[in-house]
């Protein structure tokens, strides 16, 4: 495993001075993407800031990276899987359930990537490494109670 | 958390345990120990449960014997029940990884300064889990355990209700960070460390169950021969950096190698 840092600040700069979506989009539907198709396998998906995004899928591809700098839930009405090697939550949300209305069906999220793969760096502090979810802002995540 | 309620001899494939618990064909159980061998634990899938009779039929036999009776032995023992701990590991939302390499996932929260053209940008980090499981994450022979928070020492964070098993590496590990919830929790073969907390603030780790914390078998001793350091709790004994305001309370390990529970002392009559 080879640790690395940032040359200068880590990360792109990003515009989080946009207005909410007063609607919200849905992964599965091409028209919700900025290129006009739902996220193919290997690529970098982007959530951008001011949408409310809806994960939809069972199962996703495996992406690259998935950045989150707006509001990203998974659907309660059906089972989910996500799948990528690395998940950063940067300047937006994650959202599976809500504490008065806990996950109903299943969402499962699954990480993707070998010892030697390609390692994410947002802060020259910490050492994160890979294949993981890297949360520097919101997440929420509810179950269903099993009551024991 | 359940108990058995009769004993489950080695090689059945049947157990009891309450009765009216929520529990079905499919779910995985956690059997702790109730030997003296601390590997003595055995990981098994429900084919079916009894909601009237508690008996439970898994889809393998039991690799260890393990105790139990209907009543807690706790009048006996000054509160002290020692049937068979049962945790249930299965919840609906899950996080996992690719078994590769025994090089699962992690799940990492911190603070982060952000600067963009002279602007300054501070994010907190706050992660809330409730009833998630979390499983096939740590990676081997390193610090990053499956859930890990680390320079996280501003906002709020929870976890609840949750299981984590497993893994390859630390269960779930608190460096540097502050004002966090560990409650409730079980924790299921992870190596060698279960619950670390390090340079800790405002953290409280009650009700947890941590079992089946073993050595690691891959990284060498060092030519001195410096034993692993392990635990099922290693509360601020990592090394010098000083905790503060630290609540363990009413946690149960079973089934660890080294110790279950390890933390620095003090002089007598200090209590900064």
């Amino acid at each position: 495993m080879t640790g690395h840092r940032c040359v200068g600040q880590c990360g792109e700069k990003i515009n989080e001075n946009v207005a909410k979506e007063d609607r919200v989009r849905y992964w599965n539907v091409s028209d919700d993407w900025p290129a006009g198709k739902v996220p193919e396998e290997g690529e970098d998906v982007h959530i951008e800031p001011g949408w409310s995004m809806v994960f939809n899928l069972n199962p996703s591809p495996v992406y690259k990276l998935i950045r989150v700098n707006g509001n990203l839930t998974f659907e309660n009405t059906t089972d989910t899987h996500l799948r990528c090697k690395h998940l950063f939550v940067r300047a937006g949300e994650l959202n599976i359930g809500t504490a008065e209305y806990p996950m109903e069906k299943n969402a499962r999220l699954t990480l993707y990537g070998e010892r030697n793969a390609e390692t994410i760096v947002y802060d020259n502090a910490i050492e994160a490494g890979n294949k993981l979810i890297a949360n520097v802002n919101k997440v929420r995540m509810y179950g269903k109670s099993r009551g024991w | 958390m359940t108990r058995l309620t009769a004993p489950a001899p080695r090689g059945a494939s049947e157990l009891y345990v309450a009765t009216g618990l929520d529990l079905g064909a499919g779910d995985r159980l956690g059997l702790l120990p109730t030997s003296y061998s601390p590997h003595a634990i055995d990981d098994v899938f429900v084919s079916s449960y009894d909601n009237e009779t508690g008996r439970v039929t898994v889809n393998s036999s039991l690799s260890y014997y393990h105790w139990g009776q209907a009543t807690s032995t706790g009048p006996d023992y000054n509160g002290l029940d020692m049937r068979g701990e049962v945790l249930l590991l299965t919840r609906n939302v899950k996080i996992d990884a690719e078994d590769v390499e025994s090089w699962g996932g992690q799940i990492i929260t911190g603070d982060t300064i952000e600067v963009f053209d002279g602007v300054t940008t501070s994010r907190a980090g706050s992660t809330v889990m409730d009833n998630v499981e979390i499983f096939n994450c740590s990676q081997i022979d390193s610090e990053h355990a499956a859930l890990r928070f680390e320079s996280a020492a501003t906002a709020y964070s929870s976890i609840t209700n949750s299981t984590l098993h497993n893994g390859y590496g630390w269960g779930l590990s608190v460096v540097s960070s502050a004002n966090i919830l560990v409650a409730n929790n079980n924790l299921f073969k992870f190596r060698p460390m279960g619950l670390v907390l390090n340079g800790a603030r405002n953290v409280t780790v009650e009700g947890n169950v941590v079992s089946g914390v073993v050595e690691r078998e891959t990284l060498e001793y060092d030519s001195d021969h410096i034993v692993d350091k392990g635990a099922g709790y290693s509360i601020c004994a990592l090394d010098t950096t000083p905790c503060s305001d630290i609540k363990v309370r009413n946690n149960i390990a079973a089934g660890v190698v080294y110790a279950g529970f390890v933390t620095i002392g003090h002089d007598c009559g200090v209590y900064d």
